[in-house]
């Protein structure tokens, strides 16, 4: 186990260098856009991946709902964690970038703005958590925020589409147009893409192992009151 | 069938009863939008131009308040002096009940909107009394009664449900509102065109989709 | 095999926490169909959670009751239909009438005359008088004998009453056990209550909760020799 978890760390610092090189040395500066693009290399995986964990908490929620095992909890729980800290760090490289390049730190663009209720999305999910004490209700409501927290996040893509946007245009993903990108750019963004996402798939394994062992730990407690309980009564 | 919809039917109508018989909620709610309106009227210049850009706005920003005090309030009256146990041990399936408290919820809000368009059609001095624009807030009204009243239901059964209602309806409403207010400020326009009809479907398929998963999650909101 | 002895309420197992008490903890209980059980033990006991988990208010934290042999928690909701129960909630809104409450539950329930059934209930429970006041402007105890109503307006093979007696006169206290032990003899009826002395002519077998999660069923005569014996200690 910690072998895996030294070779992954690994990994992910030989992708983050790999990454961090191309995006300083080897990728042009961008004729429009300039010196402050580069951010670009992180902030797009950023906000990428920070539309996964919707997916993730949708579907580890509904089968949590279904057979009640804590270890869909955990999933769930972790890819909330995760997810909101991703799309803290896609909105802080975001405004990064919008200061020099649109003249303002935000702007209340509907990608942004759906971002944004994201991010809200993932604070309720905590919320609930940390308001609800009997660890069923607590699982059960946060499930519910999810799921329905996941359909909300449909609309982060359907709104660059449906509603006028000053974000530039999407350059990756089905509906980009094709030939977009020089094949340089396109490698930068392909590395950082593959470093960010090891780092995401990283923390989600562990953040997860440690709630799993949280509540193992806790039922272990309630074993062990169970037979002290039961020595007494005899 | 016929008994399913009966139920959802009686649950409705009682709660409609109740509120005709003391309308605790629906004035008071009617006051405070009201109010919400003379004060964003007084904040915002006093040009038609700029109360033509700003009034989808203010508007729904007051449904959404309003719905805010209705799905609270529709849901405390349930569970404070009975809790959900007076339905669950009748022969109704959660998602009856829930589309009964939803159902009632959406008349509700319908009727503060009812008073609330009107006057702001007076005081904006704009064109809201339209098919589309109907069309465009039963569609919208619809997914946010739907959310609310499964957001209502479970933090009724919270130890901070004042907090915990604004911190999960609004985010989840968000998305229905934004689309409404956009295709709002469309229908206001002269020639509006087919495309705003593409914006209504979303926001009538959002509302049926949040409306569908929110029956199917309400039995696991209230079951103890 | 008579009507005493088929199991009707199977509960395995029975346990519920709210951390860190123990309301109930590993209770086994056979309830045949047409018994009378009587729940008694003292404050804080579990009789109430009993109750609750047996009418599917309240899940267990561990265990199972079943109920004709289906779960109660993973039923469907037609089974309702078989059970009434009245907790010390009467589950009533207050701003609706007494009659209003009796047709918004009749109606749920699928009555299919709900008018004559209220006038037959109301006869039966001589709470004709209340039916037209509102459940807010109600003493306790008409609120408890119209929640009673309710409970048995749809006619449930199983009732289940969680202190049914606590606020009413003695002429009501004598009018409820009559009910029970003529008009409802041949239900299925579990009733906790504190009032023993009231109760206990009804029972066909008592239920003894203890402080520490023990239980002990007998039956009524063992049950008042118990009581005698510890009088006279």
């Amino acid at each position: 186990m910690l072998l895996q978890s030294r070779i992954m760390l690994i990994l992910i610092l030989i992708a983050m260098t790999a990454s961090l090189y191309l995006i300083f040395i080897v990728v042009p500066t961008d004729v429009n856009l300039g010196i402050s693009q580069r951010i670009f290399y992180i902030h797009v995986p950023l906000a990428v991946l920070s539309l996964i964990p919707p997916i993730l908490v949708f579907a580890t929620s509904m089968v949590y709902l279904v057979k009640r095992s804590p270890q869909w909890d955990a999933i769930a729980h972790s890819s909330v964690e995760v997810g909101l800290l991703f799309t803290t760090l896609a909105l802080i490289t975001g405004s990064i970038w919008a200061r020099p390049t649109w003249g303002v730190w935000w702007t209340w663009d509907p990608v942004l703005t759906t971002f944004l209720i994201l991010w809200l999305v993932y604070l309720g999910y905590l919320l609930i958590r940390s308001y609800s004490t009997d660890p069923d209700r607590r699982a059960r409501f946060s499930a519910i925020v999810g799921i329905l927290g996941s359909i909300n996040a449909l609309t982060v893509y359907l709104a660059s589409e449906l509603w006028r946007t000053i974000h530039p245009d999407k350059v990756i993903g089905p509906t980009a147009q094709e030939n977009a990108l020089d094949p340089s750019i396109q490698l930068g963004i392909l590395v950082s893409f593959i470093a960010i996402l090891l780092l995401f798939v990283y923390t989600i394994i562990f953040r997860t192992k440690l709630h799993t062992a949280t509540d193992q730990i806790g039922s272990i407690q309630t074993q062990l009151d169970d037979l002290v309980h039961s020595i007494v009564r005899k | 069938m016929k008994t399913y919809l009966t139920q959802i039917w009686t649950i409705s109508s009682k709660d409609i009863r109740l509120e005709i018989r003391t309308r605790q909620m629906t004035v008071s709610i009617i006051v405070i939008v009201i109010a919400l309106l003379i004060v964003t009227n007084l904040a915002i210049p006093n040009s038609a131009d700029t109360m033509f850009a700003t009034s989808a706005t203010v508007i729904w920003l007051c449904i959404l308040i309003a719905s805010f005090l209705v799905v609270m309030r529709n849901l405390v009256i349930e569970y404070d002096p009975i809790g959900f146990h007076g339905l669950i041990i009748c022969p109704v399936p959660r998602d009856a009940i829930y589309l009964g408290k939803a159902l009632s919820n959406l008349i509700f809000l319908l009727a503060i909107e009812a008073i609330l368009f009107p006057l702001s059609s007076i005081l904006f001095n704009i064109p809201l009394l339209t098919l589309t624009v109907a069309v465009i807030t039963v569609s919208a009204t619809l997914g946010i009664a739907a959310a609310g009243t499964l957001f209502a239901a479970m933090s009724v059964n919270t130890k901070a449900r004042e907090i915990m209602l604004p911190v999960l309806f609004f985010p989840a409403v968000i998305p229905i509102a934004l689309t409404a207010i956009e295709t709002t400020q469309h229908a206001l326009q002269t020639n509006y065109g087919s495309a705003i009809w593409q914006d209504i479907g979303v926001l009538l398929t959002l509302s049926i989709a949040i409306t569908t998963t929110s029956a199917i999650l309400f039995t696991f909101a209230i079951d103890e | 095999m008579s009507k005493f002895e088929t199991p009707l309420i199977e509960c395995s197992n029975i346990s519920k926490f709210y951390a860190p008490e123990r309301a109930l903890d590993h209770l086994n209980l056979t309830i045949t169909a047409g018994e009378h059980l009587l729940i008694v033990g003292p404050n804080g006991s579990g009789k109430s959670t009993l109750i609750n988990i047996i009418g599917g208010l309240i899940r267990p934290t561990k265990g199972t009751v079943h109920i004709n042999g289906v779960n109660i928690h993973k039923a469907s909701p037609e089974t309702r239909n078989s059970i009434g129960i009245q907790t010390h909630n009467p589950f009533l809104y207050d701003d609706l009438t007494g009659k209003e409450n009796l047709i918004f539950f009749g109606k749920l329930f699928g009555i299919p005359d709900i008018q004559s059934k209220i006038a037959e209930t109301a006869s039966l429970l001589k709470i004709n008088h209340i039916l037209d006041r509102r459940a807010a402007s109600l003493s306790h105890g008409n609120r408890k004998r119209l929640g009673f109503a309710r409970t048995i307006l749809h006619n449930p093979d199983i009732i289940l009453l969680d202190e049914p007696d606590s606020g009413l006169d003695s002429d009501s206290l004598i009018d409820l056990r009559e009910t029970l032990a003529k008009e409802l003899d041949n239900k299925t009826i579990l009733l906790t209550t504190h009032n023993v002395n009231w109760a206990l002519p009804l029972a066909t077998s008592i239920l003894v909760l203890g402080n520490h999660n023990q239980t002990i069923k007998m039956p009524p005569a063992e049950y008042a020799s118990l009581q005698d014996t510890k009088q006279k200690l």
